[in-house]
């Protein structure tokens, strides 16, 4: 029995000179703290270049922590981070990879430093009705559905596309109800 | 030495012995945090962090104390007041009593008036009961139940610290703690003459010191915090400076009793370097104290209760028998 | 003849013209619809011939046509999947069903919960107080006295001067011996334990109702929350449910990589809890050291999921991230040394003369008491019950033909007992990692099928299961037909365990109940899920109640 104690006191006075834990701000090589790996899944980054303000992440968001919110010519997309559960769902669904989780954790903060760090905003620029003048939807969104179509439809119906394209595209949806007898795309006017 | 001589030299006394308390329980510390593959609070502050924190914290313990010292104190409503705050203020004054019967080196400032020994013993038994004065008149229950474990623990420790005390007593042929101190300088240090009632007076101070395996009184998964369960701030602080004091007075008397007060070959008892020695033979116990703290969980009341009676008592009694036996083969230790 | 063929017509036989209706949904899940008035029979054939379990008893609001008594009886320790739920219609006139405690003892907690969430009334029953809400509300069966009312001083007793009269001693809610909160009443002479009164319900967030207003890939991250040491189980079990509910078939490899997550899973939820019960007998350095490894495993979860805990791979259908020949290659190394400090670990344990000391001979929990209580899980095997979920009802990778593996027993039913059971069942754990990581090198293919339309989940109901590191979870989803559930029902082990406290706690003194209570190994995360109640009545608390409270 007393051989367990001392094979205990063996591996314990091994560990001794061995700490797990680190000497921060001095830390020696072996007992270097743990970086997080690339998989981590800490604060959202939108790609500035990528994302076109489609609003996905918001429908999809486990927390509600995502919100769109349209104002004027611009339409924000807020993250609040003291909501969020980091699932990924929002990365996952992102059609044009525009938002990634990177490695970097929040960590706790002063309250008044939380305020301002813990959230993530992109803003993106919303066209405007031509007809109406009201703001329709981003501009970013507009170009990305037009290139995809066209480079998805055999040659056949690619002009035409482009052409209607080039009209329906620029006003909001009221407008283009009310102006379909001129559009010629009103029910009625099929008989 | 005059009255005025006696008081500077008792302030001085229990100021060394307060200092060298908090650097016993720093050292269990750090050498419980080092066998668990952590760090325990700094030896050597790390160079971007002197500013704020300075160069070492070897002092953490009281630093613990004073921030203790400096909070609210709450007394519950239905605590008997006055009990409830004599309690630690009659163990300190108990213990300030014993550090200055208590010498380091050659600085003694009580300790060699003829039964300081007794005394000594006498005064460290008062520890325990205001421990379980003070956790029964709390109105909590679980201050009853570990003033019924402190009880029932301080009839086992106390035993073998009794009988092993007595003994170098006995092989020293004087009650006097500075007496026994200088006997051993004349013959070998005790530990080596008799390790049997070391042994026994060594497992005893673990037990009252409230290291594992014995820390039943203060098991906080099972009585929350025992009979300190409703000190708070200063009362709490209070209750902080004589755990300190208890460890050095405790570490202290065995280093007298058995370990000639620091005296070794080359550096007699009138040499100043004694105290260099006591420090360095304190750390030794303790080290050995924290390395049994550390590798053992806690014993059950009536496990503990069996472990004592049949070890711990057993050596001191074997000791004491050791001693009669000494008389006639060394016939040197003066009878 | 299969024995569920011989047991569903004794079934029939014994019910006659009471039987309504019967129907399969999976393979060997069976729906029997019968009167009332014969729920104690079936019971007595069921737990009694058959010996047979109770798992939970699940009531569900059927709004116009009244409510649904759910009797689930799980039989897969005889035969592989086997479950008959034996199905009960209340009228809304009529809210009374008799209790089957008298026959199945394991059901008086069920019935409890039952009766605080929903307006049924189980009639005679032994012991009908609350289990969830605060003693002082109203009791919304009948409107009774508040509890605290008959018992002056329900917590705390003053203090006693004569040694021998028995005092009252609150372990809880707010200890340091528990983690969560959990009220434990506990009866003392001296400092023997006589009787104990288990309260719990401090931890509830209302989770069952959350799963009413989320779609089901919603629900997934849900369930994934309910408890923070078991993630990947509840999640596996959930979608269990849903993939049998919507007809769904998993592909193998996310089959291996789910499993794997599951069993790394347990490896590290048994190494949490060895380090606990060392800090609960006092031994903090076992506690440093065990934690020490389980930083390992997590080591592992963080390199291939994103974070230590919360994986989220599991989506409905596979999983989320598929993972390459060199992490597979990484993990393999890393588990060959998880399994040498393992190792060396469970010897430093099995000879240090203290631990065994503390633990055998502690909290003994007999066979029958085991039988009849309804244990599961570790605590179960460790008193000789050869009850594994991924023995009777296989799902993912522990079929015969994915992995081989058995079920690790103990004899004594004490902590000792238990703390084994789960050593060896981290070796056991890591060897079925090893054989799915062999697969994973060697199998190709997908890791999910195809999205899951709102339409391919029909008007049905299912059952889901897994082994948590616990014990058996089980999940009852009923569908309407929408991508929302209508309802979902858990049953978590520690719901089961903690039931069979008072027996395993009697008789043996206070310093041992920190590692008895701690030796089932209690969540009470995963325990408390209730929905705020149905009383209209302002509950507010009386002042005179806190009066009894003043100390």
């Amino acid at each position: 029995m007393k051989t367990g104690l001392a094979r205990l006191a063996k591996e314990l006075l091994r560990n001794s000179l061995r700490p797990v834990t680190a000497n921060y701000p001095a830390i020696p090589e072996h007992a270097r703290p743990h970086e997080p790996g690339e998989e981590v899944r800490g604060r959202h980054r939108f790609d500035v270049e990528k994302c076109v303000g489609c609003g996905a992440c918001q429908t999809v968001c486990s927390s509600g922590a995502i919100s769109v919110t349209d104002s004027g010519i611009e339409r924000v997309l807020r993250i609040d981070l003291s909501t969020c559960i980091f699932c990924g769902r929002c990365r996952d669904i992102c059609p044009e990879e525009g938002l990634q989780l990177t490695p970097e954790i929040p960590s706790a903060q002063p309250y008044g430093d939380i305020l301002k760090t813990f959230k993530v905003e992109h803003s993106v620029d919303l066209s405007s009705c031509v007809g109406c003048g009201r703001p329709t939807y981003p501009k970013k969104q507009i170009e990305t559905v037009r290139m995809r179509i066209i480079s998805n439809l055999d040659k056949v119906n690619v002009d035409s596309a482009r052409r209607d394209m080039d009209i329906y595209l620029k006003y909001c949806l009221n407008c283009r109800r009310s102006l379909s007898y001129i559009f010629g795309t009103h029910p009625r006017k099929l008989y | 030495m005059n009255l005025i001589e006696l008081i500077i030299q008792a302030t001085l006394l229990t100021s060394a012995s307060f200092i060298l308390g908090t650097i016993y329980n720093y050292e269990i510390r750090k050498i419980s945090a080092r066998l668990q593959s952590r760090r325990g609070p700094w030896l050597l502050v790390p160079k971007p962090l002197r500013k704020s924190l300075g160069t070492t914290r070897i002092l953490q313990p009281l630093y613990d104390i004073i921030k203790l010292l400096c909070k609210e104190t709450i007394i519950p409503p239905t605590a008997r007041r006055r009990l409830f705050i004599s309690a630690p203020l009659f163990a300190l004054l108990c213990l300030v009593a014993s550090s200055t019967i208590i010498p380091i080196g050659e600085y003694s400032a009580l300790s060699s008036f003829d039964l300081s020994l007794v005394a000594l013993l006498y005064l460290l038994l008062a520890v325990p009961f205001t421990l379980i004065l003070g956790g029964s008149v709390s109105s909590s229950p679980w201050g009853i139940f570990g003033g019924q474990r402190e009880a029932d623990l301080m009839l086992a420790y106390e035993t073998p610290i009794v009988i092993g005390s007595f003994t170098t007593a006995i092989m020293a042929g004087s009650m006097s703690i500075k007496e026994i101190q200088v006997a051993q300088t004349l013959s070998l240090p005790y530990l080596v003459l008799n390790p049997f009632a070391a042994a026994a007076v060594l497992l005893g101070i673990i037990g009252k010191l409230h290291l594992k395996p014995f820390d039943i009184p203060e098991a906080e998964v099972e009585i929350v915090a025992g009979p300190a369960t409703e000190y708070s701030g200063k009362l709490l602080g209070l209750m902080e400076i004589n755990k300190m004091l208890l460890t050095s007075v405790c570490i202290g008397l065995f280093i007298n009793l058995f370990m000639a007060g620091g005296a070794v070959p080359g550096v007699t008892l009138n040499n100043p370097l004694t105290v260099l020695t006591y420090l360095a033979e304190g750390l030794i116990i303790v080290a050995v104290a924290s390395l049994i703290h550390t590798l053992n969980p806690r014993f059950r009341i009536d496990q503990a209760l069996d472990w004592y009676i049949k070890t711990a008592a057993l050596l001191a009694a074997v000791g004491l028998c050791w001693a009669y036996i000494l008389r006639y083969i060394y016939p040197a230790i003066s009878g | 003849m299969k024995r569920s063929e011989e047991i569903l017509s004794g079934l029939r036989e014994r019910l006659a013209r009471d039987l309504i209706s019967e129907s399969k949904t999976a393979s060997n899940i069976f729906f029997i619809n019968t009167k009332k008035e014969r729920v104690r029979e079936v019971a007595k054939y069921l737990i009694g011939e058959i010996k047979g379990r109770l798992a939970h008893i699940s009531v569900i609001d059927r709004g116009l046509d009244g409510y649904e008594v759910v009797y689930h009886y799980s039989l897969d320790h005889l035969e592989k999947y086997l479950h008959i739920n034996v199905k009960v219609s209340l009228p809304t006139d009529e809210l009374e069903v008799e209790s089957v405690s008298g026959e199945a003892p394991e059901s008086s907690w069920s019935e409890r919960e039952m009766m605080e969430l929903t307006p049924v009334k189980f009639t005679n029953h032994p012991d009908p107080r609350h289990l969830w809400l605060p003693y002082e509300w109203p009791n919304p069966v009948e409107g009774e006295e508040p509890e605290s009312k008959k018992d002056k001083n329900p917590t705390s007793t003053p203090i006693e001067d004569k040694p021998n009269k028995p005092s009252l001693m609150p372990l809880g809610p707010y200890h340091p011996l528990l983690i969560e909160g959990a009220y434990f009443r506990v009866k003392l002479q001296g400092e023997e334990i006589t009787d104990v009164d288990v309260k719990l319900g401090w931890n509830h967030r209302g989770i069952m109702k959350l799963f009413e207003s989320r779609s089901y890939s919603r629900g997934v991250y849900l369930a994934e929350r309910i408890c923070g040491i078991c993630n990947v189980t509840h999640t596996t079990a959930y979608l269990n449910a849903v993939e049998t509910l919507s007809g769904i078939d998993v592909p193998d490899r996310a089959k291996y990589i789910r499993t794997l997550m599951a069993e790394l899973e347990r490896v590290h939820s048994h190494l949490l809890w060895l380090g606990v019960a060392g800090d609960l007998i006092g031994f903090k350095t076992l506690f440093m050291l065990s934690w020490k490894i389980r930083e390992k495993v997590m080591d592992i979860f963080e390199a291939t999921t994103g974070s230590r805990r919360t994986p989220a791979m599991n989506i409905i259908g596979g999983v989320r991230k598929n993972l390459s020949g060199e992490t597979t290659g990484k993990i393999e190394r890393r588990l060959a040394d998880i399994r040498e400090d393992v190792e060396r670990l469970i010897k430093l344990g099995y000879d240090h003369p203290l631990m065994r000391n503390r633990m055998q001979n502690v909290g003994v929990l007999s066979f029958s008491n085991a039988v009849s209580g309804g244990a599961v899980g570790p605590t179960a095997r460790a008193s000789g019950w050869r009850l594994d979920t991924r023995w009777s009802t296989p799902y993912l990778a522990y079929a015969e033909g994915y992995t081989t593996w058995d079920i690790v027993t103990e004899d004594g039913g004490d902590v000792w007992a238990r703390t084994m059971v789960r050593l060896k069942e981290i070796l056991v754990s890591i060897d079925i990692a090893k054989q799915c990581l062999h697969s994973l090198k060697e199998a190709g293919g997908p890791i999910k099928t195809e999205t899951v339309d709102p339409k391919d989940f029909p008007y049905s109901e299912a059952l889901g299961k897994a082994e948590a590191p616990r014990g058996e979870l089980m999940y009852y989803i009923v569908s309407n037909g929408t991508n929302i559930p209508y309802s979902v029902r858990i049953r978590t082990p520690s719901f089961r365990n903690n039931s069979l406290l008072p027996k395993m706690l009697k008789g043996y003194t206070l310093a041992d109940a920190p590692i008895i209570i701690g030796s089932i190994d209690p969540c009470y995360s995963c325990t408390d899920r209730i929905i705020v109640i149905k009383d209209s009545e302002n509950p507010k608390v009386k002042k005179d109640v806190h009066e009894g409270f003043k100390r």
